[in-house]
């Protein structure tokens, strides 16, 4: 009788291995195989992942774990056998009547940010940019100490956009630099400030009981920096995606 | 593109034949398997090509449970395997047979 695994690997390596599982599930899906034929081939390919990695070391890093997914055939492989079982099976379904696969890369993920992430984020942090401005320039002419607080977070709600808007608009094919991070996290920390900045703004038109100019601006302004937050954390969680996806190639 | 084909319909046969006498697991048959150039097996090939056999019933699947692992899937031929089997015996027997005298005949007129 053959021996199992006595391999354990650590939660990231393991991350590693699960992650090219994923891109090989998704190939399978594409090419509608049922559940149990999907589970069979990847418990299939785990097993030889973790019996290559077993037999390479016994305290296998990173770099063992890549070097062996590099060996690996790519997930796309997949569907060209699958793709002819299909079109042999008797399912009842033609492979040309499906849709068309979308191609999974074994080495890295669509590295691109989504264009809905950049495009929103530079509409609406050029927005949020032009309202604060003109905002803190009229409100910190003002007397009251409120005004001059506002003012304040509006300054702080500002810069963060525009930090954020610089995020969006050096987006780049590679996985974000340290700068970049920081920078989306900068202005992602901006959304209590815009929150109190609106409250803020409701509170003195619930006080002056009249809609001025800078109250109306007021909640143009915070919503449209609270929409930028939500497009700066949209492109953060990208970056995260990418920085969680392995850079092994192909051999 | 030719020799592709042919060795992609060959695994089926190929893989049949080794778990006539007996059972493995998946990657105890890639690796038997992949000893042989001429076939050219990878796990794109043949894991697929298992789970099939697996589905159509030609071969039985016994689960090994694993404690820091995937359950280990060992395969062996059922009767409907093996019918299968001797169907593709005789089938790759006529087809060589019919392919070899072909080839004698292309020697022959090379000569002439």
């Amino acid at each position: 009788m053959m021996k199992t695994y006595e391999l354990s690997l650590s939660p990231e390596l393991q991350t590693l291995v699960e992650m090219r599982l994923d891109l090989v599930e998704r190939v399978l899906i594409d090419a509608r195989l049922s559940r149990s034929e999907r589970s069979s081939i990847l418990q299939e390919l785990e097993g030889q992942i973790l019996q290559l990695i077993e037999r390479r070391t016994e305290h296998p890093t990173r770099e063992d774990v890549l070097a062996v997914l590099a060996d690996l055939d790519p997930p796309e492989a997949f569907l060209t056998e699958t793709d002819e079982w299909m079109q042999d099976s008797s399912r009842g379904r033609t492979a040309s009547s499906r849709p068309l696969p979308q191609k999974a890369s074994n080495s890295t993920p669509p590295a691109q940010p989504p264009l809905l992430a950049i495009w929103s984020g530079v509409l609406v942090g050029g927005t949020a940019l032009m309202t604060g401005f003109l905002m803190c320039t009229a409100v910190w002419m003002l007397p009251e100490l409120v005004l001059g607080l506002v003012a304040i977070i509006q300054i702080v709600a500002l810069i963060g956009a525009g930090l954020g808007m610089a995020c969006l608009l050096r987006s780049k094919p590679q996985p974000a630099s340290g700068l970049e991070r920081a920078l989306a996290s900068a202005s992602a920390a901006t959304a209590p400030l815009t929150l109190l900045f609106l409250l803020a703004m409701a509170s003195l038109f619930v006080l002056e009981n009249e809609i001025s100019i800078f109250v109306l601006s007021g909640f143009v302004g915070g919503a449209c920096i609270h929409g930028a937050w939500l497009a700066v954390t949209t492109y953060m969680l990208w970056v995260r995606r990418l920085q969680r996806t392995p850079e092994t190639s192909t051999s | 593109m030719w020799l592709t084909q042919l060795r992609k319909g060959l695994v089926q046969f190929a893989v049949l034949l080794l778990l006539r006498n007996r059972e493995a697991y998946g990657y105890q048959i890639l690796e038997e398997l992949s000893q042989s150039e001429a076939l050219q097996v990878t796990e794109s090939t043949l894991y697929p090509v298992l789970a099939r056999l697996a589905r159509d019933g030609a071969l039985a699947v016994r689960v090994e449970p694993s404690a820091k692992g995937p359950p280990r899937r060992y395969y062996r031929l059922t009767t409907v395997g093996r019918r299968q089997l001797s169907d593709m015996q005789t089938q790759w027997v006529a087809m060589s047979e019919s392919l070899q005298s072909l080839l004698q005949g292309v020697s022959h007129d090379e000569n002439v």
